[in-house]
């Protein structure tokens, strides 16, 4: 994997913290990023406003508030924060739906993803933001 | 009830009319003999008045004799003059009979005789003096006036009677000319009463039959609304009379029995409706006997087959009624069915669609149930994986768990899609994506020593969920590696076919296994339909024609060209027209990028792009 120029601060919200700290630590150890896991997004999004995330994984379905709320939320403060969505629930398609309507569209992985997938995906992100697609 | 009533209307009329016809005879008839008798009473005075008259003639005939017989002495004078005499006595007792019927007259007949007879004795006595030879006291005799006197009384009587005569005759004339008028004004009463119930008779009777033409009229009218109602039904009717004898069969009936109605017509309804169990093949109650057995609308028994003439069956639903006349009387049984085959089938769908959505939403469930547990497992596998210095057992174990793993998430991925969340379409590298399906199932198509030809043409651009589109592929490579035997072919090919026309993709996936057998063609894209029983949930053609006409694209099976045993599946993908498809996508998702062509190489089955 390439190295990025700069250690990435990257959140990783789930509501079941299995999920959440094994994906910071492979992020961590395999990715080489700065990971921080949160089981409460309301949370992450206080630490928002102290650290400065690069990228937001969040589970989508959860008791506190739901991951795109938090998304829309956290890039109030933080703009320039990437998302990247994940779920196991088909219901996500409607809430991601409602959200795109309003102005707000991100990416969503399913559940399970392989860690190898989610790391690709990530470096995809990062990669796009250091060199911006033409595409985009 | 109106037809008999109507007829009495019309024989009471014909009776008045015949009634006055017959009184009017009785009538006429004594009209008739008042006036016969009217007419011989005049008739009996005109006969007294001429008897009268030729009394009066012979008695001057006499006297002109005697009187040429005096002057001339010649004796042939005598012979009428006795002739004439011999006449007058029968005369008066003619005259006497006719007048029997009147006592005025009757009181005159004396006088009438003693001066006729003192007439004719004066008469004989001068003819007897003339004869005896005394001429001189004969014509003495006649210049004593005598003569004259006698005959002066003679012409007195009879114009006295003349006279009563004349009077009576211009009575009974009046009489005559009275029962005459009286005739003639009750022939033209009777005339005139029978003239005007003609009339009103042949009015009615008219008018009862230009009403019978129109309700005739109206009848056939409804005859043909009738008939061209039962004609143009869609459901089978079959009409009997109440000996259960078919009368009419409508031309549903004609094609679900095929009778024709003019076979049909006069045979038992057992011969035209032959109906048995479904299950059981017995032979199921008619319900036209049953209706002719209970007398009210009855239905069929549910599994109901008919058999039709050339022995096959179908599936029949409906009922029967009876026919009634206007007492309520049966004449009839009027049998109603239809065809419930595509009804069958209709229900069967619905039925797999409800087991389908029921599926469904416990797959999906299931499903995120198992995610969460799975996301971690698969993390902490990863992580035990990546942990430095662990011994390669361990590590080779992991990674053998991690397959499995994998194996699993693509189960729960497959099973999500039902209910599916929305994908986004994307241009599609098709033989990457083929490439990464058969990747997928390189552990089987090894064990299995299965070789796979792949023949990529040039592709044109396709629009679609790559998730989806990799799942349609599997779904056919997968049911492939299960049909080949060792040692078998899988064959993939993508183009641009001409006869699929430029703007299709053109994908055929063929294997060389046994093929799909015949009766199981019509199935194979049913949901829940497999062959598989042990490991086939039968969703899996199914899942792919549902994604595949989402894209406005076909799929189905193909025989295999020059005789090779197999199947062969063939989808067409419509292309995209031009890449403002895709710019549009993006567009409408600017913070997604369209994925770089060919980068799915890795296990792109655990990935849902969106």
């Amino acid at each position: 994997m390439s190295q990025s120029p700069k250690l990435l601060r990257v959140f990783v919200v789930d509501d079941e913290d299995v999920i959440a700290s094994t994906l910071a630590a492979i992020l961590r150890f395999q990715g080489g990023f700065h990971a921080t896991s949160f089981t409460d997004p309301v949370k992450a999004l206080q630490a928002a406003h102290t650290e400065v995330p690069d990228l937001l994984i969040t589970d989508v379905v959860m008791p506190q508030m739901s991951g795109i709320d938090l998304a829309i939320r956290l890039r109030e403060v933080r703009p320039d924060c990437k998302v990247l969505l994940f779920s196991g629930q088909a219901a996500t398609a409607d809430l991601l739906e409602a959200a795109r309507t309003s102005g707000h569209t991100f990416e969503l992985l399913a559940k399970p993803v392989h860690p190898a997938d989610l790391l690709a995906s990530i470096r995809n992100l990062t990669e796009d933001a250091q060199t911006p697609s033409p595409q985009k | 009830m109106r037809i008999p009533y109507k007829r009495i209307g019309v024989i009471a009329g014909f009776s008045i009319l015949l009634a006055i016809l017959i009184v009017n005879a009785i009538v006429t008839r004594r009209q008739l003999g008042l006036q016969v008798g009217a007419g011989s009473w005049l008739a009996h005075t005109r006969q007294v008045l001429f008897e009268l008259n030729q009394l009066e003639l012979l008695l001057v005939d006499a006297e002109a004799e005697k009187r040429g017989y005096l002057y001339t002495g010649d004796s042939k004078y005598l012979a009428p003059y006795q002739d004439a005499i011999s006449k007058i006595e029968p005369k008066i007792d003619a005259i006497t009979k006719l007048t029997m019927d009147n006592p005025d007259q009757q009181a005159m007949i004396p006088e009438l005789q003693k001066r006729v007879h003192a007439k004719v004795a004066e008469m004989a006595q001068v003819i007897a003096l003339y004869q005896s030879g005394k001429p001189e006291a004969a014509r003495e005799l006649v210049l004593t006036a005598t003569d004259l006197l006698l005959m002066d009384h003679v012409h007195l009587v009879i114009a006295q009677m003349e006279n009563q005569e004349t009077r009576l005759e211009s009575l009974r004339v009046t009489a005559y000319d009275r029962a005459v008028s009286q005739t003639i004004t009750s022939i033209y009463l009777a005339s005139l009463l029978a003239f005007v119930g003609l009339v009103l008779l042949a009015y009615y009777i008219l008018r009862e039959i230009d009403l019978r033409e129109r309700y005739a009229q109206e009848l056939r009218v409804r005859e043909e609304w009738f008939r061209v109602t039962l004609t143009s039904i869609g459901d089978a009717v079959i009409a009997t009379d109440k000996e259960g004898i078919v009368s009419f069969l409508n031309p549903a009936a004609e094609s679900l029995t095929e009778i024709r109605l003019a076979q049909a017509k006069g045979r038992n309804i057992f011969e035209v409706f032959p109906i048995f169990n479904e299950f059981t093949h017995k032979p199921a109650e008619n319900p036209v006997q049953k209706v002719l057995d209970v007398g009210r609308a009855v239905s069929l028994a549910n599994h109901t087959v008919l058999q039709r003439k050339d022995g096959t069956e179908i599936p029949i639903e409906d009922s029967a009624a009876p026919i009634r006349g206007d007492q309520g009387e049966l004449l009839g049984v009027v049998l109603v069915f239809r065809d419930v085959t595509n009804d069958r089938k209709a229900q069967e769908i619905m039925r797999k669609t409800e087991r389908l959505a029921a599926a469904a939403r416990l797959a999906a469930t299931m499903a995120h149930e198992i995610n969460n547990p799975l996301q971690s497992v698969s993390s902490l596998v990863y992580l035990a994986m990546s942990t430095r210095d662990a011994p390669s057992a361990v590590v080779q174990h992991l990674a053998l768990a991690d397959q499995e793993l994998k194996r699993v998430a693509h189960i729960t991925q497959q099973t999500l899609g039902f209910s599916r969340n929305s994908q986004i379409a994307e241009i599609l590298d098709m033989p990457a994506l083929v490439e990464s399906v058969i990747a997928l199932y390189s552990n089987k198509l090894q064990s299995k020593d299965i070789r796979v030809e792949r023949h990529f043409g040039e592709c044109p651009p396709v629009l679609a969920s790559s998730g989806e589109i990799k799942q349609v592929i599997s779904n056919l490579i997968a049911n492939a590696a299960d049909a080949v035997d060792n040692k078998g072919t899988i064959t993939v090919t993508l183009r641009c076919t001409e006869d699929s026309g430029p703007d299709n993709l053109h994908i055929l996936i063929e294997d060389d296994g046994p093929g799909i057998l015949p009766q199981h063609r019509q199935q194979i894209f049913e949901p829940f339909f497999t062959t598989k029983q042990e490991v086939g949930t039968g969703l899996g053609l199914w899942l792919s024609k549902q994604i595949v006409e989402r894209y406005g694209g076909s799929i189905q099976l193909i025989p295999r060209s020059r005789g090779v045993t197999g199947a062969a599946f063939s989808i067409l993908l419509p292309a995209s027209s031009n890449h403002s498809d895709v710019a549009a996508s993006a567009g409408e998702h600017p913070t997604f990028q369209p994925r770089p062509n060919g980068r799915i190489d890795n296990d792109g089955f655990t990935e849902k792009e969106k």
